[in-house]
Parts: C-alpha cells; sequence; structure tokens
C-alpha cells in the first residue's frame, strides 16, 4: 500500500513514511499464528526433542493438556520403560473410559528434577488421579549436582523470587529462563518457539517428528535399539563404559543426602496434599547391579520402605512385580527396550495401577493407596491413610 | 591481517578447517542454515545493486513487507540461542 507521506534516510534518499502499514500487518499476522497455535491440537504444535527440550516439552504438556489420569514421573528409564499406550489399553478395557496417561520420563531427571516437576504439577493444578514415582538406586549417586538450569525450566518469576537459598549469580543465571517461562505463559507462538524450526527441518528432510511419550505415545526412537543381549561385544563393553562413566559410584559412598531432600519434600507435599502416589523400583540390568557397592543398595531399600511408611506411600519393588527381567528386556545396562517395557508395563498395570485406579475400593471408588499383602493396592479409610505400607507388608518381603 | 611467514597463514587456515568450518560440516542442518541465510543476504544485495536502491525491501508492498517482518521475528525467536554459555564478560 503506498503511503501519503515519506521520511528522509541518513543518506537523504526519500524512503515511505506515514502509518507503518507493514508493522501493523506483521503483528496481525503473528497474532493469526497465535490463534493457530491454541487451536491447534498440543501434539501438533508442542515441539519434543531429546535432551534439555525434554524438560520443556514435559512443562509444556503439563501447562497445556493438564492432569493426566495417570502420569509417570522419572528418568529416561521410565521414558524407555513404560508403555504409556499399554497402560491406556489395559486400564480402559477394565473402566471403559477414555483416559489420558502421560510418561514424564526425562533424561537423567533424579529427585531434584522430579521434585521441580511434581511442585509445577501443582501450580498448574495438573496433578494426575494417580502419580507413579520412578525410583532406582543410581538416582541418589553422590556425583550428582543441583541441576539448576534443568529445575528452572519449571519455575515462574514467584519460585524464583523465592529462591532465596540461590547465591546472587546462580539467581542471575536462571533469570533469563524464568522471564521466558513467564512470556511462554502467555505467548504460546514464543513457548514453542523451536516447533517452528523443527517443522522447517522435517520439510527438508533433516529430521522427522518423534512421538511424545508425555502425550501417551510409545517412544518408538527408544524402542528400535537392539537388545542388550544380542549386542556385540564391542558394543556390549561402550554401553558399560557409558554407564560406567555416569554411574561410577566410590565404594564407601552413601546416598546423596541433597537429592533424598529433594525427595523428601516431594513426598512431603504428597502427603499434604493427599496426592495418590505410588514408588515403582525400576530395573537395571545384572551387570549395572554389580558396578554399584552392595550397601548403596541397601541404604536404598532402607530408605524407600522408610519413606513409604513416613509417608503412606507404596513402595513397589520389581520382585513385587512377579517378573523377571533379563539382557533380553534391554537395550543398554538401565534402559528396558520394547519387549522389556511392554513386559515391565504390563505388570504394573496389572498389579498396581488396575487396582488403584478401578474397581471396588480403587481411587475411583473413594478409596486411598494401600499395600496389602505385597503389592494389592486397595482402601482403606482416610483416618488409616498414614498407615499404608504396614508392617506385615515389610516382613513379607524380608 | 598480515602473515609474517606461510606457516603462520597454514596454520590460521588449518584452525578454520579443523575449528569453525568442521563444526558446521560436522551438521548438514547447520551448514544448510548458514547457507541459506548467505543465500538471503546475497539475494538482498542483488536486489539492491540491480535497482541501485539501498531501501530496496522498505518499498515492496505492504502484504510481502508484512510477512518479511512477521517471518523475521518467528525466525528470530526459533533459531535463537536461548541457553548456551553466559556472555564471556559475566562468566567471571
Amino acid at each position: 500500500m503506498a503511503s501519503s507521506s515519506s521520511t528522509s534516510s541518513f543518506d537523504g534518499t526519500k524512503l515511505p513514511g506515514g502509518v507503518p502499514w507493514a508493522f501493523i500487518g506483521a503483528v496481525a499476522i503473528l497474532l493469526a499464528v497465535e490463534v493457530a497455535v491454541r487451536l491447534a491440537p498440543p501434539a501438533r504444535v508442542i515441539p519434543y526433542r531429546g535432551g534439555l527440550e525434554e524438560h520443556f516439552a514435559i512443562a509444556n504438556y503439563l501447562h497445556r493438556v493438564g492432569a493426566a489420569d495417570v502420569g509417570f514421573v522419572g528418568s529416561s528409564m521410565t521414558r524407555a520403560g513404560i508403555a504409556a499406550p499399554q497402560v491406556r489399553e489395559e486400564l480402559e478395557a477394565v473402566t471403559g473410559q477414555s483416559l489420558y496417561i502421560a510418561n514424564y520420563g526425562a533424561s537423567g531427571a533424579t529427585a531434584d528434577e522430579t521434585s521441580a516437576i511434581v511442585h509445577y504439577m501443582v501450580r498448574r493444578n495438573a496433578l494426575p488421579r494417580l502419580l507413579m514415582y520412578e525410583v532406582s538406586p543410581p538416582h541418589f549417586r553422590p556425583s550428582t549436582s543441583f541441576r539448576l538450569r534443568k529445575v528452572a525450566i519449571f519455575w515462574g518469576l514467584h519460585d524464583w523470587i523465592g529462591a532465596w537459598h540461590l547465591s546472587p549469580r546462580q539467581r542471575m543465571r536462571v533469570m533469563p529462563i524464568v522471564v521466558r517461562n513467564e512470556i511462554g505463559d502467555r505467548y504460546l507462538t514464543f513457548r514453542y518457539r523451536d516447533r517452528f524450526r523443527y517443522l522447517a527441518q522435517e520439510l527438508i528432510g533433516f529430521s522427522r517428528a518423534l512421538p511424545a511419550p508425555m502425550a501417551g505415545r510409545l517412544p518408538q526412537n527408544w524402542h528400535q535399539r537392539a537388545s542388550f543381549a544380542q549386542a556385540s561385544e564391542e558394543r556390549r563393553e561402550r554401553l558399560v563404559l557409558r554407564w560406567l562413566q555416569g554411574n561410577s559410584i566410590d565404594p564407601e559412598a552413601r546416598l546423596n543426602e541433597e537429592l533424598v531432600a529433594d525427595m523428601r519434600r516431594t513426598l512431603e507435599t504428597a502427603r499434604r496434599l493427599k496426592i495418590p502416589m505410588v514408588l515403582y523400583e525400576m530395573p537395571l540390568t545384572a551387570t549395572a547391579r554389580q558396578t554399584l557397592p552392595p550397601h548403596f543398595f541397601d541404604d536404598f531399600y532402607a530408605l524407600m520402605e522408610d519413606f513409604s511408611q513416613r509417608y503412606g506411600v507404596p513402595f513397589i519393588r520389581i520382585e513385587d512385580l512377579g517378573i523377571e527381567l533379563t539382557d533380553e528386556d534391554f537395550a543398554d545396562p538401565s534402559h528396558l527396550n520394547r519387549q522389556g517395557a511392554m513386559r515391565l508395563t504390563q505388570a504394573l498395570t496389572q498389579r498396581v495401577i488396575i487396582p488403584a485406579m478401578a474397581g471396588e475400593g480403587s481411587l475411583a471408588d473413594g478409596g486411598v493407596l494401600r499395600l496389602t499383602g505385597r503389592v494389592l493396592l486397595a482402601s482403606v479409610d482416610d483416618d488409616e491413610q498414614t498407615n499404608i505400607g504396614d508392617d506385615t507388608d515389610v516382613q513379607d518381603r524380608e | 591481517m598480515q602473515f609474517n611467514s606461510f606457516e603462520q597463514a597454514w596454520t590460521l587456515v588449518r584452525g578454520l578447517g579443523g575449528g569453525t568450518l568442521a563444526v558446521l560440516g560436522t551438521s548438514n542442518l547447520n551448514l544448510s542454515i548458514v547457507l541459506a541465510c548467505g543465500a538471503l543476504l546475497l539475494g538482498v544485495q542483488l536486489a539492491q545493486q540491480y535497482k541501485n536502491d539501498m531501501y530496496v525491501l522498505l518499498r515492496l508492498p505492504v502484504p510481502i513487507r508484512a510477512a518479511v517482518y512477521a517471518a523475521g521475528i518467528l525466525i528470530f525467536f526459533s533459531f535463537g540461542e536461548y541457553y548456551g554459555e553466559q556472555f564471556v564478560y559475566f562468566q567471571f
């Protein structure tokens, strides 16, 4: 559109002036993009890739989609080892309802990040009806330090202001992340900005869209890996070496106290808000277990039993599920392959999730979670809630 | 830049080959982005040269300019570096 006036540039050239129609048009286009982003199905617009961006995807799904019926939180072990579609299929068959099962497993997430995720769920009113919380001994390795930048992905300005325990330098370091989170809460085009880049990459064939486990899909890229048992000697050595690089623990080391405190905070929140929660152990290969000091396992199981009783949260060990996982079920020392994920998920669904979610005495029936026998979950009266995980259960296990 | 010896020049070329250029070359995607941006800049410069007008972009029809501005903002959002290391002066 021609303008009626003009202005001069620094070199004297006459430039178009007057009403900035092109600028107004650009704003209109951006508004139209924002409307389209808000109307599109979440899985089409929320970017999903591995690594750090996985944490953003979790925040984005919780922000946009809200509460799942069953939500799994944990590390990449959960991302690879829990098949959300299978949980949905089996649970829907029992309940006859359409359900949303979300796998919020994220690379390297331990108690600090999981605590941030659970507290983000609380703030966003996006707590699942049943929260499945992954636990495993390596998550308490002493070498793990507080991952501030990952934790801050789940922070708003309020959290940042309240984080007085951080040094000024740490606060400044994560301030840009928090500011971007605040902008992203209001402007979804900005929040999902990576999706435009991925879309361009997909259009020119440099990458393909990945199914997001937090949307209830299978992590197909992980499940395409060959089994650990069938790996060549060279590949096996490489995988074990990689495992050792991240999980080498001093023979005298004890559980990481900071991470224990982070988990305790999450459990206190769960008890205060009466969040139905189950702690489930993710399996390791015998190879991985042999690399960790034996007392580390003893400390871990003692801590989980203590948490279970203190906070009234059932703790499910692998042996409680009645399955034995071998190297055939793993892709590497600590991640299940498709076969292993299906086996673990089926056992967990049948023995824990269905009894917790459906039928007489379940959460749907107004009950609360409780261990009876070894793993069966049934209801008790509200005032008995703190008795979950009674002595009989512990003795049974021992 | 002036080199006092062929060895110095060769060191610089090797540094580019083994450093900056190698980083770009290890990812076809990164290389493509650099080439696309370069092509875009070259296109604008050619248009400026052809029209003998430094402000050729500003004289495009309003709808096209609006689309270019909006695309520029989206590209800025999407390709921005958000989680890199701090600017070197703030690291100490």
